[in-house]
């Protein structure tokens, strides 16, 4: 049996990791450290980020580089079209 | 890019080696892209009633929304580790990590259950406000999607058990795939219901 890749589970850490950073974005506003839009839209820009990360590590489309262009550009696309609503 | 697939079989991977079938990967696209325009829809909105959008937003629990985060996080490591068992012939292995895939899928839809039966309980329902019709049909549809996800883990799984004939590995990377995806969404859902219009 092969060894584990030690990848997947750094990644796995570290998506708990920024989830907690999200929540800690949006405190940031709670408290008036940022305002709504720029809380929220930070905290989206770190989802689309964890995304990325799934798709890379937990997909494993890393080296399928054709395909993980398209879930690239999808990924770019929605998080831009997502920014721009939240910050309008 | 050469794969040697059966369905007893382990996979030798490239460098290039592209899991499941190209075709799975267009069609999570497409789904990803439906969920792409309601979540276009709801930021319209929430942009055109914003402060309506942020105080029925503050009636989620976030905390519970959290708690399915890592709820689906962990299901997703561990699909990988089970996708890593099954191309190495674990199967043994692979089943206990599908097993916990599987406590982590019955968790967060015990879970979502629950927030709704508060939801429907503090008189929050599809029809009360245009914040809860999008919560109630984009979180909806996305259980949806973990039941599609949990009736396939439990095929791959059983499938895994002494004495079946397990699929290959194309059939492991694909569920796999679409796991992922369910968790890929989730953590945009999260980010834009829960924390981005409370914040």
């Amino acid at each position: 049996m092969t060894k584990p890749s030690s990848r997947p589970r750094n990644v796995y850490i570290g998506l708990v990791v920024v989830t907690v950073i999200s929540l800690a974005v949006a405190g940031g506003a709670a408290h008036g450290l940022l305002t709504a839009r720029v809380a929220a839209t930070t905290a989206t820009v770190l989802a689309f980020a964890k995304a990325r990360f799934v798709v890379l590590d937990f997909m494993e489309l890393r080296h399928a580089a054709r395909v993980r262009s398209y879930f690239d550009a999808w990924l770019a696309v929605v998080c831009l079209g997502c920014a721009v609503l939240l910050l309008r | 890019m050469v794969d040697h697939l059966g369905r007893h079989g382990s996979i030798a991977r490239s460098a290039e080696h592209v899991p499941a079938e190209r075709g799975m990967w267009l069609f999570l696209l497409a789904d990803m892209t439906v969920f792409a325009l309601f979540f276009g829809a709801y930021l319209w909105e929430f942009g055109s009633a914003r402060h309506e959008f942020t105080a029925d937003a503050a009636a989620l629990p976030v905390p519970v929304g959290f708690v399915n985060t890592l709820v689906l996080l962990t299901s997703s490591f561990l699909v990988v580790r089970a996708v890593e068992a099954h191309r190495s012939g674990a199967f043994g292995r692979a089943r206990r990590f599908l097993g916990g895939t599987l406590a982590g899928a019955g968790t967060f839809a015990g879970l979502k259950l629950v927030e709704y039966a508060l939801e429907i309980a503090a008189g929050h329902g599809l029809t009360t406000s245009p914040f809860f019709m999008y919560y109630f049909v984009i979180t909806g549809v996305h259980l949806m999607h973990v039941a599609i996800g949990t009736t396939l883990l439990v095929a791959w799984r059983r499938a895994l058990a002494p004495g079946k004939a397990p699929y290959g590995p194309r059939w492991a990377e694909g569920v796999a795939g679409y796991w992922h995806m369910v968790d890929l969404l989730w953590l945009i859902i999260f980010s834009l219901l829960y924390i981005g219009s409370y914040a």
